[in-house]
């Protein structure tokens, strides 16, 4: 299991950097905890856009519902939590 | 006069206009009048405001110098005081509808493409429209569709409506995402989308958004983009949709786009990828707004950045 998430952490930043465009990060600039809006990163609600497409068609998560759940979108812990339990049903 | 807090700023907040009774009122007129009765109390109501209401007056002004460079004086308050009558008729007409007194009499141009995308594919459908003819009584006609429907709004602090609005989300397939907080709705939009629904979203006004200066009428104009930005985002297709009206002969025309496919670059500039199909929708607007000036509601200085 922390193999597991671990490796979806992984995969999260860099379909994250990628998605974003953020190029001059890399993996091991973006810390697990680090919040993803209103931190360093700076993202705003069209980077939540590109967020919830990456968990959708890259993970395979349904994001259905996570409007009234924002403390998922929190940090790269937080999401990867919610794709572990969103596979586990 | 009530104030609410944007921005970090304080602002005055338009008293609204539609209260409960005021709707109630009309409901009747047209229950036990009818509608040309109707219509004519909305235009001694119009002329009231024309005469009373400046701030409306002033705020309906930049379109009009806009769309009749050449009118005089006395002719730009003729055409808002046109401006606020077709305004009021348009409404007229769908609460006519909502009262289950008329039906909503239209005709689709480039409907096939659109139904198609809706319910034929599984791709999420991102429908532009503008403060247009009636876009109101267009949400109606989606009811057709079968697809669920998001349309995203700002939160309406009008109690008439926003019980409409409830009622209408749980008796049909139209949902409602408010772009109030910190995320502006982001979640449910991009979720729509990826799940194959479709999402319509104003173009013309920006309520704070980011804007990218556009030709409109002749000279630059802000208008918003980050519905072109979400469908490129998304990978899903755009409409715009103008609902207007013929008045000789009482039936609405719904026209649909061809569909637009946003196409992200790398390295670039959001503003300036996103431009050329910013300026597609807004070409399409002013096309419109050159067949029909009278049913063109900009009540906004979109001229101004601003604005």
């Amino acid at each position: 299991m922390t193999e597991d998430i671990d490796q979806i952490k992984r995969e999260l930043k860099e379909n994250i950097i990628s998605a974003l465009g953020l190029e001059d990060l890399s993996v091991d600039d973006i810390g697990d905890d680090d919040p993803l809006f209103g931190g360093e990163l700076e993202l705003d609600s069209l980077d939540a856009v590109e967020i919830v497409v990456v968990l959708q068609r890259k993970f395979g998560v349904n994001t259905k519902g996570l409007e009234t759940r924002k403390e998922v979108f929190t940090s790269i812990n937080t999401l990867a939590q919610f794709i572990i339990e969103s596979r586990n049903g | 006069m009530p104030e609410e807090k944007e921005h970090g700023e304080f602002r005055k907040v338009d008293r609204k206009r539609g209260n409960e009774s005021g709707f109630a009122f009309f409901r009747l007129v047209l229950r036990l009048m009818g509608m040309r009765h109707a219509r004519n109390i909305a235009g001694i109501i119009c002329f009231y405001y024309l005469l009373f209401d400046w701030r409306a007056v002033k705020k309906t002004l930049p379109y009009v110098k806009h769309a009749w460079p050449d009118a005089g004086f006395f002719s730009k308050l003729l055409k808002v005081y046109k401006l606020f009558y077709y305004q009021a008729c348009m409404l007229l007409d769908r609460a006519s509808n909502l009262c289950g007194l008329s039906g909503f009499d239209h005709f689709y141009i480039n409907y096939d493409s659109f139904r198609e995308l809706a319910e034929d594919s599984e791709e999420g459908v991102l429908l532009v429209g503008a403060h247009f003819g009636n876009w109101q009584l267009a949400v109606e006609g989606l009811k057709d569709i079968k697809c669920k429907v998001n349309i995203v709004m700002h939160e309406e602090q009008n109690e008439a409506v926003k019980k409409h609005l409830e009622l209408n989300s749980r008796t049909s397939n139209i949902n409602y995402i408010f772009t109030e907080g910190e995320m502006h709705g982001a979640f449910e939009i991009a979720t729509a989308l990826c799940n194959g629904e479709i999402v319509c979203m104003m173009g013309d006004r920006h309520y704070g958004a980011d804007t990218i200066g556009v030709e409109f009428m002749g000279e630059t104009a802000y208008f918003p983009y980050s519905s072109f930005v979400i469908a490129a985002q998304t990978g899903s297709p755009i409409i715009s949709l103008f609902i207007c009206k013929d008045w000789e002969t009482e039936r609405y025309y719904a026209y649909g786009s061809e569909p637009m496919r946003p196409v992200k670059q790398r390295k670039v500039p959001i503003e300036e990828w996103v431009k050329p199909w910013v300026e597609q929708y807004v070409k399409k607007l002013e096309e419109m707004a050159k067949k029909y000036p009278e049913q063109c509601f900009l009540f906004s200085d979109i001229w101004r950045k601003d604005s």
